[in-house]
């Protein structure tokens, strides 16, 4: 960092190239901090630019859309996107579908893989590393090989098209990608201090008790980030729900599928003739509102969410 | 100590007269917490798995109420590979562009990492863009920004670098025409990783840092000598991740392929079986190659050698 030369002529100030690239001990440079500020906006642009770019289309009216001279800011804001969208979407019907079958399940897997995890870090459990294998190797098998025996034994017990199946597997800690959670709830309950659980044992609280009131209330790092992603990667389900559940539900990103489909059926040729066709602006409002209940449920809850995965320690050792 | 011989001592008898040590209970005590999870295991994970291999070599005929098998050995494994005119290409499309594109995710889910690991202002402001990925990615978001051109697509061609790729025509300007179409897709598939390098990151020790700084270690070199060194199990990890993510994700066309020729009329389900264990094999075989390629052969010599040395 420091060649011996430089130390001895610039002894008391800094050579003002050396402070650019290198920069103070102990300080980053502002070559690095510019850099760093460069990169990062650089890459970030990837992710904000749709948004934006959508939020600016779904503004448009259909004129705005021809319009050369319009490109991001339109002339006025128009609602008619989110109204046609939000009808071809049938809004409400499917917010209130996506929030059936994605809430309970992601609380009864959070809770199952709670006491999953605790049974495993905390006990010496028989098999323990033969469960911690197995949960492993399932995450490494596509979700797609089993999906189909599933749909078979679930048919078997005629459940299909009703809601039970995705409610089972997530009460049985079997959803999406629940290896994961597995392995945080493992990580987090088999490293933290043992000593207040064997207090509060000789204090004559019973294993459920100290479960309970010790260590889940410590666990709420671990809870909210299972919660949380077992919450979006439901929502965002679109290959197993439809499977499983169509009939009963048809959930947001569903509709989004079918998008252009229901859009003609709604609003037949007949309207094309008055400007109704489907336009760039309707399907991004439509997107925009398939997303919109995650992005607001993620900006309430980012100071949480970016606390907890700091405290998790997802990685494990 | 003392407390703890006791309480290891106390054992109680039951009605029966068995001898139940505080052991004993506290397997059974783990055994129950566990109970669910095993239960669920069992009956939806690893019974469906095996049906899944059962199926993929009978021939499935649905009778009301039931369904039956025929046996029929590796006939649909020969046709999705030899007969089917979608599913080779389709396959080898997506297995390119899973080997591709996992070393770029990983690649750039630490560059972002490490970055956003640094303190600088604004910090906050940037975590909350690079999680954007993890709350909104999926199969149909991503299929409407992807086919609504211009939502993805312009990033780049606001330099005019595509309008120049595209006038020099050629093979390699091709390549990078499809590469940079492609590069905006798998960044969304950076965020998960993303936080996984976060959460290892901030676990290192910043002493290791001061201590190689006060030794004249540049940051550059810090960086080869202690951060990946440190991460080299996560970015396993993360390889891992990401093979599985893109391989399973529901825009992938194998997928699409495969979860259409489920209710195929002629060979219901164990087409669609097949298929699916084909790729997954494919997917398997990757995730062994990286196994082989991060773990650790130093650490295993130094174990094996040891071993070797206490037996003589």
């Amino acid at each position: 960092m420091r060649s011996k030369d430089e130390k001895h002529k610039y002894v008391g100030g800094l050579h003002p190239f050396r402070y650019f690239f290198l920069g103070r001990i102990g300080k980053s440079s502002i070559f690095s901090k510019l850099l760093t500020y460069g990169i990062l906006t650089g890459l970030g642009f990837v992710f904000i630019y749709p948004l934006i770019y959508m939020t600016s289309v779904s503004f448009m009216d259909s004129k705005d859309l021809v319009d050369s001279t319009v490109t991001w800011i339109p002339t006025h804001l128009s609602l008619e996107s989110f109204i046609k969208a939000s009808r071809t979407l049938e809004l409400w019907d499917g917010i209130k579908d996506s929030l059936i079958i994605t809430v309970i399940p992601a609380i009864l897997q959070t809770v199952v893989l709670a006491c999953a995890g605790y049974g495993l870090g905390r006990f010496r459990v028989p098999l323990k590393k033969v469960w911690i294998a197995l949960s492993v190797l399932m995450f490494l098998v596509p979700a797609q090989v089993t999906m189909i025996p599933r749909f078979l034994l679930f048919n078997t017990y005629k459940m299909i098209g009703t809601i039970w199946p995705v409610y089972l597997i997530s009460a049985l800690g079997q959803g999406i990608k629940s290896s994961i959670f597995l392995l945080v709830y493992y990580n987090f309950f088999a490293t933290y201090p043992k000593a207040l659980d064997e207090a509060a044992r000789i204090d004559g609280a019973g294993r459920l008790r100290v479960f309970i009131q010790i260590a889940l209330p410590m666990a709420k790092p671990a809870i909210v980030v299972c919660f949380l992603f077992s919450f979006i990667w439901t929502w965002n389900d679109t290959t197993q729900i439809p499977q499983y559940s169509t009939g009963a539900v048809t959930t947001l990103p569903m509709h989004l599928q079918q998008f252009v489909d229901r859009f003609n059926k709604l609003y037949s040729s007949a309207s094309v003739s008055t400007g109704g066709a489907l336009n760039e602006s309707i399907r991004l409002a439509g997107t925009l509102l398939t997303i919109l209940p995650l992005i607001i449920l993620y900006l309430v809850l980012q100071k949480e969410f970016v606390e907890s995965i700091e405290k998790t320690g997802i990685t494990g050792e | 100590m003392a407390i703890k011989k006791v309480h290891n001592n106390t054992s109680k008898r039951n009605k029966k007269g068995f001898k139940i040590t505080n052991q004993k209970r506290d397997a059974i005590a783990g055994l129950l917490f566990l109970l669910p999870w095993i239960i669920g295991f069992f009956t939806i994970t690893c019974y469906p798995l095996i049906y899944s291999i059962v199926i993929s070599f009978n021939q499935v005929a649905i009778k009301p109420g039931a369904i039956e098998l025929e046996p029929i050995g590796l006939e649909y494994f020969r046709q999705a590979l030899l007969v089917d005119a979608e599913f080779p290409t389709k396959l080898l499309l997506s297995l390119i562009s899973v080997a591709l594109g996992t070393p770029l995710v990983v690649v750039f889910a630490l560059i972002i990492a490490i970055l956003l690991n640094r303190k600088f202002r604004g910090r906050a402001i940037f975590r909350l863009i690079f999680f954007i990925p993890v709350i909104i990615m999926s199969g149909p978001v991503m299929t409407e920004l992807l086919t609504e051109s211009s939502a993805m697509n312009i990033n780049f061609n606001l330099f005019g670098i595509i309008d120049i790729l595209h006038e020099l025509e050629g093979f390699w300007a091709l390549m990078l025409i499809s590469f940079l179409g492609g590069f905006v897709r798998i960044l969304w598939f950076t965020g998960v990783q993303m936080i996984i390098f976060l959460a290892a990151l901030q676990k290192i020790d910043n002493n290791m840092y001061e201590a190689a700084s006060i030794d004249g270690a540049t940051s550059w070199e810090m960086f080869w000598r202690i951060t990946l060194p440190y991460i080299r199990p996560i970015i396993m990890l993360n390889s891992i991740y990401t093979i599985v993510e893109m391989g399973t994700f529901s825009d992938d066309n194998t997928n699409i392929k495969i979860v259409n020729s489920i209710r195929d009329i002629a060979r219901p389900y164990s087409y669609a079986a097949a298929m699916s264990w084909i790729y997954a094999l494919c997917l398997l075989v990757m995730i062994i190659i990286v196994f082989l390629i991060f773990m650790d052969w130093k650490e295993i010599r130094r174990v094996r050698n040891e071993k070797q040395r206490r037996k003589a």
